[in-house]
């Protein structure tokens, strides 16, 4: 079978799989970000409770993709995209929440004295100074994140969930490079693709100065 | 620069629009027909799906849902909750690793001893076998097996100082490699490895492992230059494969269950070879297989007519 004869027999469903994975992974990052910067943020607040969620973030990601995913398919008593979509979420906190939380505790002290000096409240540094100058570190969490979902949706084929990783697991039954790749090569350009949009938009989005950048 | 309310609240909607978006066209194309056929994850099983699919799609107007679950127990238990409608499965696979019954004692009536427990139970039923028996097989790299003069399994006995590498299924049922270990007094040096299926017969082929666990009706088999050994002790029980469906669920699909029994006895063990054939080595798409076998089976039977 030709190159192309293969693409073109797989054509169709290549692109159905590449709107399951992707739907997927705007749903996942769109969540955490929902929650894991506010969550960052006011944890920096609370220094145990802090510890304690990042530590659990921590632990979530040890958890072996295939094991969590099983294991919230019998919880959730659903297969496909449900029980995809909380085991991405939870593998997708951790570098959202702890670039959040060290981006917003890093502001130098003398940065934070000059604006109290200047008369601004603990509220009015945390959301005039300490947020604007943790927004690149808040950006690169989500483009780490993101780049790690995309990465991490192919294994919830296994529970049904469709997406690229049908041809990846199909391709490694069968002993077919070319169905891998089928698989592979969409992935590795969505998780480009979603970076750089990620960056450009932080770019365009934010607030800063005129001229100033981020 | 500052960062504004009316800021955070804009990205806020934004992420939670999109989410929502997301969802329901996921929910749109993800779930859709009535029933939900689900296949585990090797070739067999989804010819075997897309073939109850496009027969049931065929002879009912039904729309069915084809998904794909990771092993044995995810689509026992998501077929027992009614997550999914129906599954194909093996009597054999029934009998020791779901319901944890001796493998060779009870060789010859697995699928009468699985039927019992499945109507003791009054969740899951049977439908009548496809036809064809996969079994599982030890298989070693055909001119290794001829200078070491081993045709059948207990002449592997002395050869301890083989690797083996056996799907992790094999290495964890009663009636893969611990039952086997016992009932032939087999055991290698060092403990088997777990291997995707995918990467065992390449890697037997490769002489990485000398011994593998492999389906009868396999057709890589052939095609890595590998051969079976006998199972002269007779171990491995019959798997016969079924159409395994949830009662509650089928009960209000009596068309559907009617068209899944006209392919009872109509998939032999050469067919089922042929089948795996076609997806495996000729990289046909699973569909476009099914499709073939049943238009084949289609101009069959009006031939006998």
């Amino acid at each position: 079978m030709s190159i192309v004869e293969f693409v073109h027999i797989h054509l169709s469903e290549l692109g159905m799989r590449s709107l399951e994975h992707l739907l997927l992974c705007i749903a996942t990052i769109s969540f955490a970000c929902l929650i894991a910067v506010p969550a960052g943020i006011l944890l920096t607040r609370f220094r145990t409770l802090g510890a304690v969620a990042m530590s659990f973030a921590s632990i979530v990601q040890t958890v072996p993709s295939l094991a969590l995913l099983g294991l919230l398919m019998v919880i959730t008593n659903r297969i496909g995209y449900a029980p995809s979509l909380i085991a991405l979420f939870l593998y997708s906190l951790l570098p959202i929440l702890q670039n959040t939380h060290s981006g917003i505790q890093q502001t130098p002290q003398s940065i934070r004295d000059a604006a109290m000096a200047l008369g601004m409240s603990p509220q009015q540094v945390l959301w005039q100074v300490s947020l604007p100058l943790a927004l690149p570190v808040i950006v690169a969490g989500i483009r780490t994140s993101t780049v790690l979902v995309i990465g991490t949706a192919t294994l919830c084929a296994f529970i049904g969930a469709g997406g690229l990783g049908v041809f990846i697991n199909r391709g490694i039954e069968t002993i077919n490079p070319r169905l891998v790749l089928l698989g592979v090569i969409p992935v590795s350009c969505m998780a480009l693709i979603a970076d750089w949009l990620i960056a450009r938009l932080a770019k365009v989005l934010s607030p800063a100065a005129p001229g100033g950048d981020i | 620069m500052r960062i504004s309310n009316r800021f955070l609240m804009g990205i806020a909607i934004f992420l939670i629009v999109l989410a929502a978006i997301a969802l329901f066209v996921l929910r749109a194309i993800t779930v859709h027909g009535e029933i939900i056929i689900a296949s585990k994850n090797f070739t067999e099983s989804r010819v075997l799906v897309e073939i109850m699919a496009q027969t049931i799609e065929n002879n009912t107007g039904l729309a069915v849902n084809r998904r794909e679950l990771g092993s044995t127990s995810l689509c026992y238990d998501a077929l027992h909750s009614g997550t999914i409608s129906i599954y194909p499965e093996y009597t054999g696979t029934l009998l020791t690793d779901v319901f944890k019954m001796p493998p060779a004692a009870e060789a010859m009536d697995a699928f009468t001893k699985v039927k019992e427990r499945l109507n003791a139970a009054g969740v899951l039923e049977m439908l009548p076998p496809f036809g064809f028996n996969d079994t599982y097989v030890l298989v070693m790299k055909a001119d290794v097996a001829q200078k070491k003069r081993i045709s059948k399994i207990s002449d592997l006995v002395t050869y301890t100082e083989f690797k083996a590498g056996f799907t992790s299924e094999f290495n964890q049922r009663p009636d893969g490699y611990p039952g086997l270990s016992k009932h032939y007094g087999l055991r290698f040096r060092s403990q088997p490895i777990d291997l995707a299926p995918g990467h065992m017969y390449g890697a037997c082929a490769q002489g990485l492992v000398q011994v593998i666990s492999a389906f009868s009706t396999d057709a890589r088999i052939a095609k890595f230059g590998l051969i079976t050994l006998a199972d002269d002790k007779a171990f491995f029980p019959a798997y016969q494969a079924v159409p395994l469906v949830n009662k509650k669920i089928m009960r209000a699909y009596p068309a559907a269950l009617v068209s899944l029994e006209s392919l009872a006895g109509k998939i032999s063990d050469s067919t089922m070879l042929q089948l795996n054939y076609q997806v495996d080595i000729k990289g046909l798409p699973v569909k476009e297989a099914a499709r073939r076998f049943l238009a084949q089976l289609k101009k069959n039977s009006l031939r006998k007519d």
